[in-house]
């Protein structure tokens, strides 16, 4: 059944009991949860996912329960938990479904060593894909944000799956994480796109979450072949300028932002060579989002002739 | 030890050292199978481990190997080169000197 | 009853006929006991990992990439170890997970360890202590209380750790601390020592004597989170050395003469229990010379048949969180003097609550 065949009130009563299995390709999760927003935040940002039969396998247990205690009344605190380890520290209820978010991430990251992971954005066009690594602050969820909206298909913002056996990239096609400023900068490039409330406080600062592109949503098992690496950099008020870069260097740079690279060893050394070598690597600066987009559209056609 | 013995050096476990090199690039990157580390090198450090991977050296018979290289430098920079390369690979646990 | 994880590693056969719910709850244990790479080795030596479906076969294979890596960044480590602890003329005995790896055991197979633990004559403790301190590892930020409590009260020195590596270890001078109850007789554990091949100036203790660790560290333990897999590190050694020969004949007069009658027999005792372990019949009957009184008998009995199964939901039954605190207590009450027991034990508490920390979310170390 599809999130949005489900009532609020039935989706409630299934997160209550732990018995919503959510279909993140190609993960399946089981999802429980007693705080009330939840619901809501699912059915509106999961609108267009399935779930599974509750006697299927899931691959993650996840919780997101309301916290006990003393001050829990004044400020009514969530923990997330993994296979009933609570894991992290509680965070205000508001934050709850970033919270889910955050916790989800962690859990494929730091259990799915049959994929090389990458913490970068992946999104694809004309069966080619573009990886973009995640230095902190260079706008790559905006970048991703604003590319799904002009005809790139989202495969994740976040986490880049790499399938080592075939050499193909997978995501799950999740929310978009969006930050600060970038949330209207996000609703002003795309007035359709659908977000949850944003919760600020947070680590991060003030967050919300975007509803993926329902094609993206309904292509998220098939994987696309790296044509791209593209080192995004914000810089306030540069003109944009898409920059060579050498093989070797975004080697390091992508080695570096894989969680698991160090797990998978001289498999791991060979996988990054392969995903480097079939790409063509570049730094793109900019300011503007719409620069960007155009650069992106660039590279694209630039490879089809 | 004998003090006049020369330094020589070698690549301990040659057989678990792998590199990826792209062509017209001043990097290589080695990847470390003992010590499960990855590098970013010089190409001329690459070179030189390469060199250490098949055999032992001392920074005479490098300095050799390398004379076409190393054409532009008199012999005392050219040591040095030689020298602080060894130095930066023996830092990294590539490669070692078997005198001891 | 036995927790499907437990009944899975005695008999991987037993897998080919799981439902997808079953090898849900398996996975589930799995991660929460630290035996899914276990499961995973197991079942790849026999040839049945082909046979698994799909999704629970990634997450094996998951397990078990993660626990070979690891233990290769032990063999580094104890490299490391050994260039910074040659020439000081100290023998250097390894202990645990690094004498499995070392050499070569199979208990090391699916096993993770990130740790080294290392034992050495008490006289050279501050050499090697200062050794290590030359080559990079530091003593970690402890205060007064907790330097006394290493040195003065406990068996080794605070944990060090490497400065660049990241990596720990911890420094033994005998394995059972010097303000316990029961005394170990150390200076006969180093009389057996088995110079470890290929490493110069490297250790291992000898078959009965690791075998005796192993139950020694298990059943002093107060933290049980793994209990069940180190029960199955004891089996493991139980059957690979058992087949020496001379070791079923050596080990309980070794455990006469360690003063490690007691931990034996619960090894013995509860290996047989829970998994079968196949030991002779003479050495349970001769063991049970390290027997505690009945009423101990039996409250150990209910403890420990809680305590050593998966800390998951699923392998809670009535009674298991007290099981788990009486144990954590013992495990103190045989550490420590009395009147400093209780100061100690409230300390410790007060120290947890405000110094426990939770991976950040999305921390790039959370693996």
């Amino acid at each position: 059944m599809k999130i949005s065949d489900y009532s609020e009130n039935e989706l409630v009563g299934l997160l209550k009991r732990g018995d919503l299995l959510l279909d993140l390709k190609p993960f399946v999760v089981r999802i429980c949860s007693d705080i009330a927003d939840m619901a809501h935040d699912i059915s509106l940002m999961y609108a267009d996912f399935y779930t599974r039969p509750v006697e299927s396998f899931s691959d993650f247990h996840v919780s997101v329960m309301r916290e006990s205690g003393v001050f829990n009344w004044i400020k009514p605190r969530a923990r997330f938990f993994f296979d009933g380890r609570p894991s992290f520290i509680p965070l205000p209820e508001s934050q709850a479904f970033a919270m889910l978010e955050w916790g989800l991430n962690w859990c494929v990251a730091a259990h799915s060593h049959h994929y090389l992971i990458i913490h970068a954005a992946v999104v694809e066009r004309g069966g080619r894909a573009a990886l973009l690594p995640g230095q902190p602050g260079a706008g790559k969820s905006t970048l991703c944000a604003g590319l799904i909206n002009r005809g790139w298909r989202l495969l994740s913002d976040e986490l880049a799956l790499f399938d080592m056996e075939n050499s193909l990239l997978f995501g799950m096609s999740r929310p978009v994480n969006l930050k600060n400023a970038s949330i209207n900068v996000i609703k002003q490039f795309a007035p359709e796109t659908v977000m949850t409330l944003p919760v600020s406080d947070t680590t991060k600062g003030t967050v919300a979450l975007m509803r993926p592109p329902r094609d993206s949503v309904q292509l998220a098992s098939c994987g696309a072949r790296p044509a791209w690496i593209v080192l995004p950099n914000y810089s306030a008020g540069s003109q944009p300028i898409m920059k060579e870069q050498g093989r070797a260097e975004t080697f390091m740079l992508i080695a570096e932002q894989a969680f698991n690279y160090d797990i998978h060893g001289a498999k791991g050394f060979m996988a990054v060579g392969d995903l480097v070598g079939r790409s063509q690597c570049h730094r793109l600066t900019y300011s503007h989002l719409d620069d960007a987009i155009l650069a992106f559209d660039e590279l694209h056609s630039g490879s089809e002739r | 030890m004998d003090s006049n013995e020369p330094i020589t050096w070698r690549v301990k476990h040659p057989e678990k050292i792998l590199h990826q090199y792209w062509e017209g690039e001043d990097c290589v990157v080695v990847y470390d199978g003992t010590s499960g580390n990855t590098h970013l090198l010089s190409l001329f450090a690459g070179e030189v481990l390469g060199l250490l991977m098949s055999d032992s050296h001392t920074v005479d018979s490098l300095l050799l190997a390398f004379s076409n290289d190393l054409s532009g430098a008199d012999e005392s920079s050219a040591t040095g080169i030689i020298e602080n390369v060894l130095s930066e690979l023996r830092n990294i646990d590539l490669v070692c000197n078997i005198n001891r | 009853m036995r927790d499907l994880i437990a009944t899975a590693l005695m008999d991987s056969s037993l897998l080919l006929g799981l439902s997808d719910k079953e090898w849900d709850l398996l996975i589930r244990q799995g991660r929460r006991a630290n035996l899914l790479a276990r499961l995973a080795y197991q079942v790849t030596e026999k040839g049945l990992i082909d046979q698994i479906p799909h999704q629970p076969r990634l997450h094996l294979v998951s397990a078990l990439r993660m626990v070979e890596r690891q233990n290769q960044a032990m063999r580094w480590e104890v490299q490391c170890l050994l260039r910074g602890l040659e020439n000081i003329g100290v023998e250097i005995v390894l202990l645990k997970g690094a004498a499995y790896v070392m050499a070569d055991l199979p208990t090391a197979n699916g096993r993770a360890f990130s740790d080294i633990d290392i034992l050495v004559p008490k006289h050279a403790i501050s050499l090697v202590e200062s050794q290590l301190m030359l080559n990079g590892w530091q003593g970690g930020h402890h205060d007064d209380y907790d330097q006394r409590y290493y040195r003065q009260w406990m068996h080794e020195i605070p944990p060090m750790r490497h400065v660049t590596r990241g990596t720990n270890i911890d420094v033994h001078h005998t394995i059972l601390p010097e303000s316990a109850r029961f005394k170990v007789n150390t200076p006969a554990l180093f009389e057996g020592i088995i110079p470890l091949p290929g490493y110069a100036g490297l250790y291992v203790l000898s078959p009965v004597d690791m075998l005796l660790h192993s139950a020694t560290h298990l059943f002093h333990e107060g933290e049980l989170e793994n209990g069940l897999r180190d029960l199955f590190d004891l089996d493991s050694l139980f059957r690979n050395f058992g087949q020496t020969s001379g070791f079923w004949h050596r080990l309980v007069p070794r455990a006469m003469e360690l003063g490690l009658i007691r931990p034996l027999h619960y090894a013995v005792r509860f290996c047989t229990m829970i998994l079968h372990t196949p030991i002779p019949e003479e050495v349970i009957n001769v063991v049970n010379a390290g027997k505690p009184p009945v009423w101990a008998s039996m409250v150990m009995d209910y403890c420990y048949a809680r305590a050593l199964r998966p800390t998951h939901e699923s392998c809670s039954v009535s009674g298991t969180s007290l099981a788990r605190f009486m144990l954590y207590v013992r495990s103190h009450w045989i550490r420590m003097p009395f009147h400093l027991l209780l100061f100690h034990l409230t300390r410790k508490a007060l120290r947890r609550s405000t110094t426990r920390s939770w991976d950040a979310p999305f921390a790039r170390d959370a693996t």
